[in-house]
This record gives C-alpha cells, structure tokens and sequence, in this order.
C-alpha cells in the first residue's frame, strides 16, 4: 500500500484560490485505507471548498485512479461535468494526481502528501518497508528492508551511532542491521553477513518518463 | 599509546587564530607530560575547510602527523574522491571516514543527508584504487577492481597508500561482522566510540594487526571519567593504541587544564 497523509486544508484552498468550479476525485484503493481519500474524505473536502464559496461539480472514488485502464472507464461517469470544471482536487498519491492530471489534461489539485510504500497493521497504523529503490536486496539482507529502515539507507552494516539496540537517529526503533543480521543468523545465510555491497547505481533512477 | 586531539574545523573564528591556539595546545601539552602529542585529527564539519586547515597546521608542524577526518553525510562518491585526490597531492596521507551523524541529530535538521556510499564501500575503493582511473572505475562496479598497475610517470596520479582509519561500533554481532568486512577490504585503524561491550572487537582487530583507538569526548573527562589519567590508563588497560580526545573547543580544552 502507497501512504499518504493529509495535506493541510489552508494549503488546498490556498491552491484552489483561482478557481471557482472545482471537481473531487477519491481513490478508493491505497488513499481509502490511509484515510486520505476515501468516500468519507471526499465528502469532508466537498464541505470545506463549498465554504469557501466554491462550486463543486462533481464528487467521485475511482478504485485505482493510477490505473490508466480503470481511469478511463470511470471517468466517462464525469464527463460532462468536466466540461465546467475549472479544477480537480485529488486525494490520492502523486501518482494518482499525476494520472488523472495527464488524461483530462485539467488543473489538479493534491490534497496528500505521499510518504512510501507500507504494510498495514491496522487502520491508522502503517509501517514504511520500501522506497522503491529500483535494485531490491531483500534475497540478501535478511528480508528487512535497510534503504528504508536505516534512516541513512545504508548497504553493509550498522554506523557508529547505535547504543547496541536502538537506533541513532529514531531512539524509538531497533538499528535494523540487528534485525538483518539475527535473520541472516537464523537462517544460516553466512554468505549474505559477509556480502559486501558496492556503492548504490543511482543511474537507474533516471527513469523514462511517459507522461 | 597516544593521546590524539580530535578538533573540528572552526566555525566562524579567525582561522590563524585558530592555527595559534593548536600551536599552544600542541606544543604546551607536550612540555608538561610524558605522553606527547604526535598527532592530531581535523574533523570536517560545517566550518573551515578542513583539508585546507590540514595543510597548514602540517606546513607549522613538519613532526605532528595531521589526520583529515570525514563523514559521509555531508559528501556524495564525487567530492570524496576529490578530496582524496587534492590530499594525495598535498601529502596528506592519514584520513578518518565515519558514516556521520545524520543532520535531525545537528542544528541542520532540514538538510539533505547525502550517504551516497558508506565506510565499507568507500574503504573498499580508497585501498583497491591505485589511481584516478581506478576511483572513476571502482566507484560503481559491483566487483571492485583490485588493479596494482600504478602510473610511475605521475606521482600526482598515484592515489593508493593512505593510512585509512574508520569509525564503528563495536558492541554488538553485527558490529563484528562490519569488523570483519573492513578488515578483509584493507583499513588500517579502527576507532571505538565506547570503553564498554568492545573486549571481543578490540582483541579480534589487535589480533589482525591493526591499530586501535578509543574515541571519547572531553566532556566525559568528569563525568564518566574523574580524569584524563583515568581515561588514558582505562584505554591502555585496553591495550589500545591511542585516546583520541574530541575537543570541543582549542582555546577552552581539557588537554590545556591539565
Ligand atoms: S531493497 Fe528495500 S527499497 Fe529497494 S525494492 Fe527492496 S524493499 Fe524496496
Ligand atoms: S543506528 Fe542502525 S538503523 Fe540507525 S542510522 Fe545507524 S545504522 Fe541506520
């Protein structure tokens, strides 16, 4: 699941200060179970541009506004009512806003913030576990994830600045190179604790864009 | 064993100040006790250019040895290998890497933390590369290249042989196994940030023939320990080969108390 959070309302209605006529879009995928962009945050929204004094011509969850295919069915239930929207709010990830920004080439708005891709315990609790580096090292690290668990995202072993347990710079987590290594440990991976990482590729990064 | 003053360069002080105040601290301190100070380590943070600094404090003091310490918070793979080829042209061959103290933890809680490549991986090249091509060449292949062709025509050219020093942890399993990885890629010194939990580590690395300091800061000196003399017999007690003091300012400092 792709967490997002709320973006403050002032900074939405600051965006949405030029215009009037002001579509809604939900997504009732990653967005719905962070709370971000379900049917209920839809509504809340609508509420709160319509105090503003805006004029909202269309609410809408689309399952996976990320999904071009999915998009484009969906968006055949609005079509007349984009014809007088001057602009979209979206509550979904970056990816989502950017989609739908690309297909009906209007304004978009976001009203979340995207952090990473996270596990969810519970509804309200969720924990980060990929960044999506491109290069995935989860076959010789354990299964824990240390781009995103070390807060320096590094490759071959703990920093200098562990008390033994708990992490430097989050006191509240274990350094997650103990985790790493009692797994490797535990699965008797002696190759993997002695493997040596060359510096990250960020070249593959530079990702074609198709937008 | 060594006592070693670790001092990060200035802020906002007059460098030549500066240079004065680690005169008198270098040269008082040697009168007065019977452990010299034979070294010194610049600690490159936000302040003076350290390297910069490095080369004047050794133009002052041609039998202090001068150690560049660097972090790799602050510097992707690109300036790292620029400062390790402006201190080989400079015949400053003793350098420091630690992996730094991530920027939420400084006064720079915004700032970008870099971590482009840590201490192993940056270890591994500074001890394989034995010049400029073979830092351009290492710096991504996934089977460092461990070339011993060196280009005699250049000395300048020539970037192998420095004396690596890292900063670690030593307190735990996975502690012992990055040990182990410097170990086998080649650092020459390991500095520990604790008296405590690092028996194992310190006699694993002694046993490897590699030199080993302790790392403590002044402001310990009274609080963790009664004194300076508690420290330094504490580390020789260890059988280690130095006691680096981080020293938190030259002109105010506890190697000038004593
Ligand atoms: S290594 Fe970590 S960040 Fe990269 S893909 Fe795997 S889980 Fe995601
Ligand atoms: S203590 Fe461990 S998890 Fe935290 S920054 Fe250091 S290496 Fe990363």
């Amino acid at each position: 699941m792709f967490l997002t959070t709320r973006k403050d309302i002032k900074e939405i209605i600051d965006a949405a200060e030029k215009y009037q006529n002001i579509g809604i879009v939900g997504c009732a995928s990653c967005a719905s179970i962070c709370l971000t962009g379900g049917s209920a945050q839809v509504g809340e929204m609508a509420q709160a541009l319509k105090k503003e004094g805006k004029n909202i011509t269309f609410t809408i969850s689309i399952d996976e506004p990320c999904d071009m295919r999915v998009l484009k069915e969906d968006i055949r239930f609005i079509e007349d009512n984009l014809e007088h929207t001057d602009a979209i709010v979206v509550l979904s990830c970056g990816t989502g806003v950017q989609t739908i920004s690309g297909l009906t080439k209007k304004k978009v708005i976001t009203g979340t913030n995207s952090k990473y891709i996270a596990k969810t315990e519970h509804i309200g609790e969720y924990s980060p576990l990929c960044r999506g580096c491109d290069e995935c090292r989860l076959n010789f690290t354990g299964g824990v994830c240390t781009i995103t668990l070390c807060p320096k995202g590094l490759l071959n072993g703990p920093c200098e600045g562990h008390n033994g347990i708990k992490c430097e710079v989050d006191e509240e987590a274990n350094c997650i190179f103990m985790t790493s290594y009692a797994n490797m440990k535990n699965f008797g991976e002696e190759e993997n604790i002695a493997r040596i990482f060359s510096p990250r590729d960020y070249s593959i990064k530079i990702i074609k864009k198709n937008i | 064993m060594n006592i070693i003053p670790e001092i990060e360069s200035p802020l906002s002080e007059n460098y030549i100040d500066f240079l004065k105040e680690l005169k008198i601290l270098l040269n008082g301190f040697s009168r007065n006790r019977t452990i010299d100070i034979k070294n010194i380590i610049i600690e490159q943070n936000f302040g003076f250019n350290a390297i910069l600094l490095c080369k004047l404090i050794s133009d002052e003091n041609p039998d202090t040895a001068i150690t560049y310490s660097v972090n790799m918070r602050d510097k992707n793979r690109i300036a790292l290998f620029s400062d390790l080829i402006t201190l080989n042209q400079l015949g400053l061959k003793n350098i420091i890497i630690s992996e730094g103290l991530h920027p939420v933890k400084t006064v720079f809680h915004s700032a970008k933390p870099v971590y482009d490549i840590d201490v192993i991986a940056l270890s591994s090249i500074i001890k394989k590369s034995k010049s400029i091509n073979h830092l351009i060449e290492n710096n991504s292949n996934n089977d460092l290249l461990d070339n011993n062709v060196v280009n005699t025509e250049d000395a300048a050219y020539n970037i192998g042989n420095f004396n690596l020093g890292v900063k670690i942890a030593a307190s735990t399993p996975a502690d012992m196994v990055k040990i182990k990885k410097l170990i086998a890629v080649g650092a020459d010194n390991f500095i520990i940030n604790s008296f405590t939990d690092n028996i194992g580590a310190i006699e694993y690395i002694k046993k490897e023939h590699k030199n080993v300091f302790i790392h403590i800061n002044e402001l310990e000196i009274g609080k963790t320990f009664n004194s300076l003399d508690e420290a330094y017999a504490k580390a020789l007690n260890l059988k280690a080969d130095g006691l680096i003091i981080k020293i938190v300012s030259p002109k105010i400092n506890i190697l000038k108390k004593l």
